[in-house]
């Protein structure tokens, strides 16, 4: 493999590492602040591009402007999921709230479907799929778009989380909620925050996708990478969600060289398992002591 | 003369019986009453190749709308009950065995893909229930012959091969070919059936093949791998969705190669989606005109279908449409030679006395006969020129053999 096909393979991984990521770590969030796994979230990508194909063929919003509408909208579906169908179902057995999660998941594709169906459309105006030659390199700009916008968010979400108030709140109520009312933090308020903010980030996945794939009613299904992705990164880490849906991205790359189409995911889950052997907890995931 | 009151009473008993048993004639007739005639269909309504059985659903209702707001057939209406197979095969064969099981219809018209439809030819041949597959191209369909089994619009998967190979070595004058095929039934008879056919009439093999999944959204290694291959030209062989991508990237990666794609891929949404890229991409083409072709049929067919799907998204009518609208007007030209007296054995007879026939030029000509049930053998091939679809003009000389095994017998 010479190194300009490496450094090719290594921005296609990245760039796919980069949508895995931003999944992961609102997968990861939710999980955190709530203990819940939100089966929902896959349909929040798929939300977030539909709304920004929604604000470009009827507004006749631009790119930029109609990612910005689509990921504001989309905080505020999580919001709104967060107050109407988690929180009443708060005191309910686990794998109810699960379950609900999966049926907003599924409410929110079909309405979708009713309006645009099973067709492949675009967000008109992305930027240019020229190509930018870099040596013997050929690079889609929208990779390169998607890598820095990716680690700009994740840059700002990590000083989010250290330096603000309500940064510090979140991860307070996501270490423990009761704690965190008893210092006076308005832990219903943080938990709707918390959906929102997910769910905006997988928007922003979404419209990050958009011009790579198009906008299709099943790129939902990218939540099964994340789902990955934060499990190897370590479910209970923020940080490993981040470092996992890279790795995977990658993995997925570099495998797709040496093995085929079919094969190609047996090579990446195969590092996965081996990873998991060696760090079950994932890899900054943490065991939590408990006292017996 | 005064009929007596008992002669009255047992005319009017026969007379009763004959109406009864009129009616439980037609009744005795699985999907066939006084008044309608129940077809089943099944295809992908849902999942990533919902285009086809969308598409083939509303094509199919216009017909049906066509044919009932004629009179329908025989003083019988059609009334299609439609299933969602979600192009599984598994699913598509609860949905036929639910069809003819459950809702006891007539025939079953297939508006499905390979993947799906395979799954449920064993089923319908072993329970002889007529079966009109019309978008399907696996050769499942109609090898071995069966006597109800029928196929219509698309062309079977053997003819890819012979037509996509004549076309590549002796119109595009290839001698390497790199095929990126997905791994379901429709690109792996496509990429199988050209590969054995330029073996066998060019003495020629692909300089590389690989493989992708359905559903994926990089496909950087496949095409490094063609890239290192050096070919002259590259098939593609799926679905639009991956196709559209690999045809952008593949340019992106520095691949000038001509590209040539399936069936699924001749459509506005390639250009839409691939942009500059998709200029000079080739693909076949299973109806006589483009979709958008300004031919007085396809008029009158794109305002009929409007008319009935006024909220219709881009990219509709596809090519789906057309082939099931098409195919349902076979099935009811079928039903009319049959006669009043409709039984299945009466209808797949019927279907075998068309020869060339078609609605207008919305359809290639269908042909049937007691020894074979392929009905098209028609392919053109269309390229994207000056960002439009336009025909290439190139005609086989070769005959096609697919009909050798069913003489040989």
């Amino acid at each position: 493999m010479s190194i300009a096909i490496a450094f090719q393979l290594f921005i296609a991984g990245l760039s796919t590492g980069s949508i895995y990521a931003l999944v992961a770590l609102g997968l990861a969030l939710v999980f955190k602040a709530t203990g819940i796994l939100n089966f929902a979230h896959g349909e929040f990508v798929t939300l977030g591009a539909y709304l920004g194909l929604f604000a470009s063929y009827y507004f006749g919003l631009t790119y930029p402007p109609a990612l910005l509408v689509a990921v504001l909208l989309s905080a505020l579906a999580g919001l709104l999921m967060e107050w109407s169908v988690v929180r009443p179902l708060i005191t309910a057995p686990p794998f109810t709230v699960v379950i609900a999660t999966l049926a907003v998941g599924l409410s929110v594709k079909n309405i979708l479907r009713l309006s645009w169906q099973e067709n492949l459309s675009t967000i008109p105006g992305t930027i240019s799929h020229a190509p930018i030659a870099i040596g013997p390199l050929s690079v889609n700009p929208q990779y390169l778009v998607v890598i820095a916008v990716s680690f700009v968010l994740l840059g700002m979400l990590g000083l989010f989380f250290k330096f603000t108030s309500l940064g510090i709140a979140m991860r307070a109520v996501s270490e423990d909620q009761r704690a965190a009312r008893l210092v006076g933090i308005n832990v219903e308020l943080v938990l709707m925050l918390t959906f929102a903010t997910s769910a905006g980030m997988a928007a922003l996945a979404g419209l990050l996708l958009a011009p790579l794939t198009g906008v299709h009613i099943e790129m939902g299904w990218i939540v099964v990478k994340a789902l990955v992705a934060a499990v190897l990164g370590g479910f209970t880490s923020l940080p490993g969600a981040v470092v996992g849906g890279l790795l995977l991205g990658l993995a997925e790359a570099f495998c797709g060289l040496f093995l085929d189409g079919v094969t190609r995911d047996l090579g990446v889950f195969g590092l996965l398992i081996i990873a998991l052997l060696v760090r079950p907890h994932g890899l900054f995931g943490r065991s939590e002591a408990r006292r017996v | 003369m005064k009929i007596s009151k008992r002669r009255m009473l047992s005319a009017l008993a026969a007379g009763c019986v004959l109406a009864l048993t009129d009616v439980a004639i037609a009744q005795n007739v699985n999907g066939v009453t006084d008044t309608e005639i129940l077809i089943g269909s099944h295809g992908p309504l849902t999942g990533p190749a919902a285009y086809i059985g969308l598409g083939a659903r509303s094509g199919l209702e216009l017909a049906v709308e066509e044919i009932n707001s004629a009179g329908g057939i025989h003083g019988r209406k059609l009334k299609v009950l439609f299933e969602d197979d979600g192009f599984s095969p598994a699913k598509a064969l609860g949905a036929v065995k639910k069809l003819v099981e459950d809702n006891k219809v007539f025939m079953i018209f297939g508006a499905s893909g390979s993947n799906p439809t395979i799954g449920t030819l064993d089923y319908l041949r072993e329970e002889k229930v007529p079966t009109y597959v019309s978008l399907a191209s696996a050769p499942a369909v109609t090898h071995p012959f069966s006597h109800y089994l029928f196929r219509g619009a698309t062309v079977e998967a053997r003819l890819y091969g012979e037509r996509f190979s004549e076309f590549l070595v002796e119109y595009n004058k290839v001698k390497r070919l790199a095929i990126i095929a997905g791994t379901d039934e429709l690109p792996k008879n496509e990429a199988d059936a050209t590969t054995r056919e330029m073996k066998k009439n060019y003495n020629m093999e692909p300089v590389i093949r690989v493989e992708y999944k359905v559903g994926d959204t990089d496909f950087t290694p496949q095409l490094l791998k063609i890239r290192d291959a050096n070919p002259d030209l590259i098939m593609i062989n799926g679905n639009l969705t991956e196709a559209v991508i690999i045809v952008r990237q593949a340019r992106e990666l520095g691949l000038k190669q001509p590209l040539f794609g399936s069936g699924t891929m001749v459509d506005n949404a390639m250009i839409a989606k691939a942009g500059a890229a998709a200029e000079g991409f080739m693909g076949p083409w299973f109806v006589p005109h483009f979709i958008d072709s300004t031919q007085p049929d396809m008029v009158k067919f794109r305002e009929a279908w409007n008319k009935l799907n006024p909220n219709a998204p881009v990219g509709r009518p596809n090519i789906f449409d057309y082939m099931a609208y098409g195919d349902m007007h076979v099935v009811a030209e079928g039903l009319r030679r049959a006669g009043r007296d409709l039984t299945r054995d009466k209808f797949v007879a019927a279907l075998e006395t068309l020869d060339n026939w078609r609605i207008s030029e919305v359809a290639q000509p269908r042909t049937f006969t007691d020894w074979h049930h392929v009905g098209n053998l028609n392919i053109q091939m269309m390229v994207v020129k000056d960002g439009k679809w336009v025909p290439v003009p190139w005609k086989p000389s070769r005959e096609s053999a697919v009909l050798d095994d069913f003489r040989k017998k």
